[in-house]
């Protein structure tokens, strides 16, 4: 397994590089003047040489190229254009807003999707799947953003109860100061022991949450009740029947356990794809996350933004990627033996 | 067959509990002020401020003087006095006594002589406007600044970018350090907090040297919202107080209804001009030129795509500018078009020019549509090419990749009405979108240059010429002078906005209970 996970590591590392030498040609070969970003407004063609001979632009291509990599290798990503501030900081704020949002959302899909899923399977053609596939079509069918909308009009705008947008209101965030410690405000207030700024900070969460839950969730379920109904027909769930086990324990204890290596493979790259693919909740409801980062530093050519978050999603995949697969050696013990 | 245990139960109650949440962001109080927009402050460092932030950063720093559009007037503000010498060389500041710092530092003389040095010495944002001057404190309360050629030392002194006055202090901090979100200004308001893409928090400077009238907010917090329809949402709930990013034009009138808002129509001196490219097939041709002036349909721009946001251009540069001169304009007309593109030579297959509409904005995209549907009447193809501000501005300084037509939106960087950047000759084109090049325009540019620091009557007039002469060679064409639309509460006084200044004084605003 060491030697498996060595391999792993070293194509990783592999793949990141060809990553970065894709990212960097496309975005310094597309047409584009960042010169303007940078500086603003109207700059002089003295201000724009000077800038461009700061960035190294106005070297060959391929020196540019392995200027970048040295940089990159010291763990230097540059300036955003856009925002001024370091990619790394930048990335590593929004990096948590984005984590906090995701992180829970998956908690919440697989805690409330994989019972669903189950329930479906069991209820295999009845009416009880008929109303959990419809529904999960329409969850998928439903576009995000106007889910997002519908939601804060119902909760913002009609009933009242939840916020709009943001993190947290302005004046807890400004009287309620909390020391940043992760960067997860549920987290951090928590630890801080401020009541209220935690409370605000929940329901500031729960329409984003909510939102990419409901995105997510139909495709959690629908894939664990075709699997489960697969499982269902097996001989050895028809052996616990005949030997009379509680019916809860033969769904959850034993075919469910059944179905994991393939579910686990689709929350894996479901996270994955939430990590980077939460752009439109985030911009909806303005969450400082980094979905919003890199649709704004791809747009507007933001080229060190847009290198820094590439990488860094391609690696999030990765990881995640190679986790989800050293858990298949826990939950299949006959991967462990051969 | 699903039991619902004990543990499921309670773990659902707590759930619960938790959220039995705070009612949705609670409206302030009358001493604070919430104001959205949806761009973040990206240049902290005064040094390098240029951009979209000097909304924030015109309420925490003042310049050394003010330019007073209402009054068409300079005037005092952290220098009380100045004047120039005869030949425009020399200007000397009186500057204004027991004003502090919001750090509590003095300011004095010798800490403006060290901060405009310092600013002209980097050059960055718009400081090369003060063209590599000199600054000197003669004594703590009198400045001097010399500059090689006769310069508007005075316009450029209260303008928007060019002159936001921090302390020596906060520029020894270095750049690095500031841009994490520090300020030290004399103005009104203080930075206080700064959460990147979240809020800027601003607190009253109770010591303000211009003083307070009462009933002035304590606290002003900046919102970051990008979505334009979460702004308005906001503001209808009354969670904001003012909204601050462009809105859409089509829904001005739907907002006016609302008896909880009210929508601030002010003066801009931005306008859309559009440059048309002398050098450029079939373009080249004065005749397909002043028929591409013919076709554009003001009326229709103004009062239907601008929803009667805009006026129809009557000088070279808005009308609301300081100098600005009614000139003698091309009128839309049609069959004027067709005639000029009938004498023009040019075959009929290649009557076909390129038109840009950059970054997605919907006003330039249905200015290309009805620009191009009017030319086809007139029988001259267009083609509308779209792409990011940044992409169509390198392709539009090459004359291989530029197009026919680039109409931009298009504002000074001070009170001036100079056309130097966009119809002086230019080796390397940076702005000159027509590649415009005329000795004659040439010297009127330089003479009203020259005379913008002595007598400025004598400068626009010259600038007025140079306008006309490029209007008839058809070099560019004026396409709207576009107004400013700010939606605020209803019970918000004091929305005061300055078109020299691309922001709204947050020290005049009061919030009626």
């Amino acid at each position: 397994m060491t030697r498996y996970v060595i391999q792993r590591l070293i194509l990783l590392v592999g793949t990141l590089v060809g990553v970065l030498t894709v990212t960097f040609f496309l975005t310094h070969i597309l047409p584009g003047s960042p010169e303007a970003m940078i500086i603003g407004r109207r700059p002089t063609e003295d201000q724009i040489a000077a800038v461009r001979h700061a960035l190294g632009l106005d070297l060959p291509l391929w020196q540019q190229y392995l200027r970048f990599l040295g940089e990159i290798f010291q763990g230097n990503f540059g300036k955003s254009f856009l925002t001024s501030q370091p990619v790394l900081q930048d990335i590593g704020q929004k990096l948590m807003a984005t984590v906090e949002l995701t992180t829970l959302a998956m908690i919440m899909i697989i805690v409330i999707g994989i019972p669903i899923g189950v329930l479906s399977a069991v209820e295999a053609n009845k009416p009880i799947d008929h109303v959990v596939r419809t529904l999960s079509v329409m969850g998928v069918a439903l576009p995000s953003f106007m889910l997002g909308m519908m939601l804060q009009m119902l909760f913002y705008g009609y009933l009242r109860w939840l916020p709009l947008q943001g993190r947290m209101t302005s004046t807890v965030l400004l009287d309620h100061p909390f020391p940043y410690v992760t960067g997860l405000y549920l987290v951090d207030t928590l630890l801080a022991g401020d009541t209220l700024a935690f409370r605000d900070a929940l329901a500031h969460i729960v329409l984003p949450l909510a939102t990419l839950t409901l995105a997510l969730l139909p495709l959690i379920a629908r894939t664990t009740r075709n699997l489960m109904v697969e499982v269902l027909s097996e001989d050895f769930v028809r052996t616990n029947f005949a030997y009379g086990m509680p019916r809860r324990d033969i769904y959850f204890r034993y075919a469910l356990k059944a179905t994991l290596i393939p579910l686990l493979t689709v929350i894996g790259l479901t996270y994955g794809y939430l990590l980077g693919g939460a752009i439109v909740a985030e911009y909806v409801f303005d969450w400082p996350g980094i979905g919003s980062y890199v649709v704004r530093a791809i747009i507007q050519s933001d080229y060190p933004a847009a290198i820094g978050v590439t990488l860094f999603l391609a690696t999030a995949y990765l990881v995640i990627n190679l986790i989800v697969d050293l858990l298949y050696f826990f939950v299949d013990p006959r991967l462990r033996t051969s | 067959m699903f039991r619902v245990s004990r543990w499921t139960a309670a773990a659902l109650i707590g759930a619960w509990s938790a959220l039995a949440l705070p009612a949705p962001q609670a409206l302030a109080d009358a001493s604070t002020i919430t104001v959205i927009d949806g761009i973040d402050v990206k240049d902290w460092d005064t040094a390098l401020t240029y951009g979209h932030e000097s909304y924030v950063m015109n309420n925490i720093y003042d310049g050394l003087l003010r330019y007073n559009t209402a009054a068409g007037k300079l005037e005092p503000a952290l220098a009380t006095e100045w004047s120039v010498s005869a030949d425009g060389l020399k200007w000397t500041y009186k500057i204004r006594q027991g004003v502090k710092y919001h750090s509590g530092e003095d300011l004095n003389a010798k800490a403006i002589a060290t901060v405009l040095s310092h600013y002209i010495k980097t050059g960055g944002g718009a400081h090369y406007l003060w063209g590599g001057a000199t600054v000197e404190a003669v004594d703590d309360w009198t400045l001097t600044i010399t500059t090689k050629e006769a310069l508007p030392i005075d316009l450029i002194s209260s303008g928007s970018y060019a002159c936001m006055l921090t302390s020596p202090s906060l520029i020894a901090k270095g750049s690095e350090a500031i841009q994490k979100g520090l300020a030290d200004g004399t103005g009104p308001y203080k930075l206080v907090q700064w959460v990147p893409n979240q809020q800027i928090v601003l607190e009253r400077n109770k010591d303000y040297w211009g003083g307070w009238t009462g009933g002035e907010a304590d606290r002003i917090i900046v919102r970051i919202v990008s979505e334009v329809s979460t702004q308005l949402q906001m503001l209808r709930s009354g969670e904001a107080d003012l909204g601050f990013a462009t809105i859409p034009f089509d829904m001005v009138e739907t907002l006016k209804k609302d008896p909880a808002l009210k929508v601030a129509v002010v003066d801009s001196w931005q306008y859309l001009q559009g440059p048309i490219n002398t050098k450029k097939p079939p373009t080249d041709n004065l005749k397909i030129r002043k028929a591409i002036q013919h076709l554009i349909d003001y009326d229709t721009i103004t009062s239907q795509i601008y929803a009667g946001l805009a006026s129809v251009p009557k000088s070279g540069t808005p009308m609301a500018m300081p100098g600005a001169k009614e000139l003698d304009i091309p009128r839309f007309d049609i069959e004027k078009a067709k005639q000029l593109i009938e004498e023009s030579g040019v075959p009929p297959e290649q009557r076909k020019i390129t038109w840009v509409a950059y970054g997605g904005v919907d006003v330039l995209k249905n200015v290309a549509l009805l620009f191009q549907a009017n030319a086809k009447k007139a029988g001259l193809e267009v083609e509308i090419v779209q792409g990011d501000w940044g992409v169509m501005w390198d392709k539009q300084k090459k004359i291989e990749t530029s197009a026919n037509v680039y109409p931009y939106r298009n504002w000074p960087d001070y009170a001036t009405i100079t056309p130097a950047a966009t119809l002086k000759t230019q080796e390397k084109v940076s702005f000159n979108f027509s590649y415009y090049s005329d000795p004659e325009v040439d010297a009127w540019i330089d003479e009203g240059t020259r005379m913008e620091a002595v007598d400025k009557a004598k400068s626009s007039e010259a600038w007025s010429k140079a306008y006309q002469k490029a209007i008839d060679d058809g070099a560019f064409v004026d396409i709207a002078d576009t107004l400013r639309v700010i939606p605020h509460r209803a019970n918000l006084e004091g929305v005061t906005t300055d078109p020299a200044y691309e922001t709204v004084f947050f020290r005049f605003l009061k919030k009626k209970e």
